[in-house]
């Protein structure tokens, strides 16, 4: 083989192979530059610089989930006694065997392709996929976060022969707004301009793609200052018949979309990689919505006519990824110079690595060239011939009559040495709260101050910047209520208009608990997603659910401790709930370097996404109070687990026991629930979480613009094991599996024999008067709606 | 070779006045001084061998939304106490509305323009207390710099401080 770009790797020491990989920025272990060097000895040759980034990308973190499908030796320390396992693959042995144990028969493609798919009907499937988009957001958030959702979108357009999307969602976790800055964080954009920012990329893209926003959360935290989180996902409508895909050997490599930059090279090993300052521009990837929308059209029309056999998205590591996973069970012959450029002087490499955007890889059989080239004309697409698929289990790639690339498909897929990792979990010591008192804040203020707590407060401001209209799908919405005002706990949308079917999406993610045990984070983010789901008319049955692990430096055995200790969860919940996973993500290794080199890594974060399947979207409900005298009822028990809690946060306590989720009990009470309000026994629902009682009965008032006199004086609680007064303990407490409903007073007997009475409590009324009053033995206190809107609401308008 | 620059306006009275309040209040917080931010305004730069008339075709056709928008070709500051800061991509990055541009213009049958770029400017008026103009200049580019572009990959022209 020619080539003027070789590489001299097979005479390196060990001490050189790893500066090699940190100078080219490949993000190779010791151990996988020393594979490579041994295939090379083998091959008796050098490679070239597209062999080795080739290697790189399709070995990366990002692409290839090493930690989650290496092994991991797990040693926990609970109660003095030491217990030890390893796993041969934690994704595995933890999310994959649950969902394969569960054995759904309306999962119909799981962890396979792009995206997870689930039935709706006989004739349609759903796609569902959450990406995210952590480092490139950092550095510039506008072009981080709008290729984050246009990347996830692309998934939706490559999963089994292409599907089309119809929603989009977004969760976005960012520093503390007004901070000083200081050492670490001086170089950093503030949280406020990357918040803006990213709200910005994700509107523009979406809208201008014409596919609703329509589910989300933000959350702040210090630790995400460096190294914000922003979580993309898309649903995709695709016909069971389409969701199968080959490639098969004569068939040609045409790309359509995008022309080729230098657009985010290194994308991928930059993505499983610290934060670091003075990195290059060549990292950033902006891009543009119209491009994609004109491919999605070409796609689907195509898809109509079966004009191809296989189709995927160009993501991280390029035409190097989307090639090289298609033709993984064949080989492939691809020339760079028919790629279009955006600019000349583009080397190779560059065009093979370039993460550019729009762009996707079909496996088209060359009968059907012309016709596809005609739609590509009528849709003003641009399409090329990239070369065309073989059987020689060879990725071969030229350029101008040279060949730079000749690799065994087998090596780059299947020759990784597998990760080794050691993880370590202590059992936390639950310590107390840090109660400190004279107790000088009332009942009331603390509400006030939840209620204007950022992660609490409305969302308002960035969900108006989204369309959440768009397509005419959308059912219940962001807000809802007399004006607008009241949170939606999830999403509902009508699939297609000639049918009542339609999807439940939502999601549950707090990062605080994490900090505390991550194995009950999990479990009450899946809780938390499930009953954002049951609240709006969803269901247990047709559910399935996404992980998206975002987590810190797994190189450190307790933080990888972390990580097993969620995906245990992750599995025994998935059981429990008997709600199967069918994709997810991991983005591990986020972490950012100051100045003085020191390495900080983000909370541990997990992001649960659930969607379900509604028979008759007509049964939705939302979460606003209808109307005056009826009664208001609280689903599930309410415990003194106050760590973790905003309630914690608000008044600066730190310690004390994090939510525990019954999983049986609480599958009960989603069962229960949910055959409540497909019965139209419910008249509104909203979920317990954030703030707990006292919170989600202030947003039910304001959504309703009505008002409501709660007695907790005939509430039966445990005694407070600390100093905290009960009765704050019972309106703040997070504990998990809880709604608060609303009920007619016809209804009222009928509903209270479908729950078990110590998770059936009537706490009061609907009042007229927008009012909302809370009394124990004294009123506790007494706000006009009005007020507790205006505080909700104030965080939203100083941002508008 | 010809090069125009257009400003395109929100007519609305109150339009982005919440973000150039921010603007003014963030300067003055950061101990700049006192500065008055007029308007922000979206801004196209179109090269090539056009003519005015094509370049107004242009701003009417497919830069100005005629209902809630005006257009300006080549404005100039209106005092000497005016000035603009204009950001911009730096060369290299991808303008994907620059790009999507170029193509509209050549949709309405226009081929004399080679390159059209998309920024943003931001219209400032020098306040009492800030009448150094060379003083002004550095402070105000160090204060875009840092609070109101990406210099990753953004870059800002002031023009009109004497």
């Amino acid at each position: 083989m020619t080539s003027t770009t070789q590489i001299v790797l097979t005479s390196l020491s060990e001490e050189e192979l790893l500066q090699l990989s940190k100078e080219r920025l490949w993000s190779l272990s010791l151990a996988e530059m020393k594979a490579v060097q041994t295939y090379y000895l083998n091959q008796k040759r050098e490679p070239t610089d597209i062999e080795m980034e080739t290697i790189a990308q399709t070995w990366s973190e990002h692409c290839k989930h090493k930690t989650f499908k290496g092994k991991i030796d797990y040693t926990e320390i609970r109660g003095g006694r030491s217990y030890r396992k390893v796993y041969d693959g934690l994704l595995n042995e933890t999310v994959i065997q649950a969902t394969q144990e569960l054995s759904k028969r309306f999962c119909l493609s799981v962890f396979e392709d792009n995206a997870g798919i689930i039935a709706l009907d006989r004739k349609w499937g759903i796609a569902f996929k959450v990406e995210t988009h952590n480092h490139p957001s950092a550095l510039e958030p506008y072009g981080g976060a709008g290729t984050g959702i246009g990347g996830v979108i692309r998934d939706i357009m490559g999963v089994g022969l292409g599907a089309k999307p119809i929603a989009n969602c977004d969760v976005f976790c960012v520093g503390e707004f007004g901070q000083e800055k200081n050492q670490m964080t001086s170089n950093l954009l503030p949280p406020e301009r990357i918040l803006t920012r990213v709200i910005d990329g994700v509107r523009d893209y979406g809208n201008r793609m014409g596919i609703p926003t329509c589910n989300g959360a933000v959350l702040f935290n210090k630790g995400y200052t460096a190294n914000p989180l922003v979580f993309c996902g898309t649903v995709g409508l695709i016909p069971r018949d389409k969701i199968q895909k080959k490639v098969s050997p004569g068939e040609l490599i045409v790309s359509i979309g995008g022309k080729t930059g230098r657009d985010g090279i290194h994308g991928a090993t930059f993505s499983s990689a610290a934060l670091e300052e003075n990195l290059s521009s060549s990292l950033v990837q902006i891009g543009d919505a119209i491009v994609e929308k004109k491919a999605l059209e070409v796609i689907l029309r195509a898809r109509e006519e079966n004009l191809y056999s296989a189709i995927t998205d160009c993501g991280a590591g390029g035409y190097s990824s989307a090639v090289g996973e298609l033709a993984s069970g064949c080989g492939a012959k691809v020339y760079l110079e028919n790629v279009p450029l955006k600019y000349v002087g583009l080397a190779p490499w560059e065009i093979w690595l370039s993460e550019s955007q729009e762009r996707m890889v079909l496996s088209l059989p060359k009968k059907n060239l012309e016709r596809f080239q005609m739609i590509c004309q009528t849709e003003d697409v641009e399409c090329s011939l990239l070369g065309e698929f073989t059987s020689t289990g060879r990725l071969e790639v030229y350029h101008l009559g040279q060949i730079y690339c000749d690799l065994d498909l087998e090596f780059m897929h299947d020759g990784i040495p597998r990760v080794f990792k050691k993880a370590l979990w202590r059992e936390p010591e639950v310590e107390p709260l840090s109660v400190e008192f004279p107790n000088k804040l009332q009942t009331g203020d603390i509400l006030k101050k939840l209620l204007a707590h950022p992660n609490i407060a409305s969302k308002r401001w960035i969900v108006h910047q989204y369309d959440h209209e768009v397509q005419g799908r959308s059912v219940v919405k962001p807000f809802t209520g007399m004006d607008q005002s009241g949170p939606n706990d999830a999403a509902v949308l009508r699939t297609q208009l000639d049918s009542w079917r339609g999807v439940v999406l939502s999601n549950g993610i707090n990062p605080l608990y994490g900090k505390i045990d991550p194995y009950w984070m999990a479990a009450n983010n899946i809780d938390e997603a499930l009953r954002n789901l049951i609240s709006v008319g969803g269901n247990l049955e047709t559910c399935a659910i996404l992980d998206n692990f975002c987590w810190g430096d797994v190189n450190d055995p307790e933080i990888m401790g972390g990580l097993v200790r969620a995906s245990l969860a992750c599995y025994d919940f998935s059981k429990f709930f008997g709600v199967p996973f069918i994709s997810g993500k991991d983005s591990l290794n986020n972490t950012w370097k100051d100045r003085e080199g020191t390495l900080y890594s983000i909370p541990a974060t997990l992001l649960i996404s659930a969607v379900s399947i509604m028979k008759d979207i007509r049964k939705s409900i939302t979460m606003d109070f209808k109307r005056a005298g009826n009664w208001i009822v609280l689903i599930g028990k309410t415990k003194e687990e106050m760590g973790g809690s905003h309630y914690a946060e608000v008044r600066g306590w730190e310690g004390g026991q994090v939510p525990k989720v019954d999983g049986r009990a609480s599958k009960n009470l989603m069962k229960t629930l949910s055959r409540a309000i497909s019965k139209g026994m419910i008249r509104s629902c909203h979920d317990l979480s954030e703030g707990g009682l006292g919170v989600a009965l202030s947003e039910m008032c304001i959504g309703g613009n009505l008002g409501a006199k709660i007695d907790l004086s005939r509430c039966e609680v445990c005694p407070s094991q600390t100093l905290i007064p009960w009765e704050q303990l019972f309106l703040f407490s997070e504990s998990a599996s809880r709604w608060l409903v609303e009920l007619e007073p016809s209804q009222v007997n009928a509903v209270k024999k479908l729950f078990p009475s110590d998770s059936f409590l009537i706490l009061g009324r609907v009042n007229k008067e927008p009012v909302l009053e809370v009394k124990s033995k004294k009123t506790l206190f007494k706000f006009k709606v009005g007020q507790l809107k205006e505080i909700w609401e104030s965080f939203s308008r100083s941002q508008e | 070779m010809r090069s125009f620059l257009i400003e395109v306006d929100p007519c609305l009275k109150g339009s982005s006045e919440g973000r150039r309040l921010k603007i003014e209040k963030l300067f003055q917080e950061l101990g700049f001084g006192k500065l008055e931010c007029v308007k922000i305004a979206a801004l196209y730069r179109l090269e090539g061998e056009l003519s005015q008339s094509e370049a107004e075709r242009i701003s009417k056709e497919i830069l100005r939304d005629s209902v809630a928008e005006s257009f300006v070709v080549d404005p100039k500051p209106q005092d000497e106490k005016t000035f603009f800061v204009d950001i911009w991509y730096k060369k290299g990055v991808t303008d994907s509305v620059g790009v999507s541009l170029l193509k509209a213009i050549k949709d309405i049958g226009i081929n004399t323009v080679t390159q059209a770029a998309h920024g943003e400017r931001i219209l400032f008026h020098q306040t009492s207390d800030l009448n150094n103009s060379e003083t002004l200049e550095k402070k105000v580019v160090q204060f875009v710099d840092q609070n109101l572009l990406n210099p990753l990959v953004q870059e800002c022209k002031l023009t009109g401080l004497c």
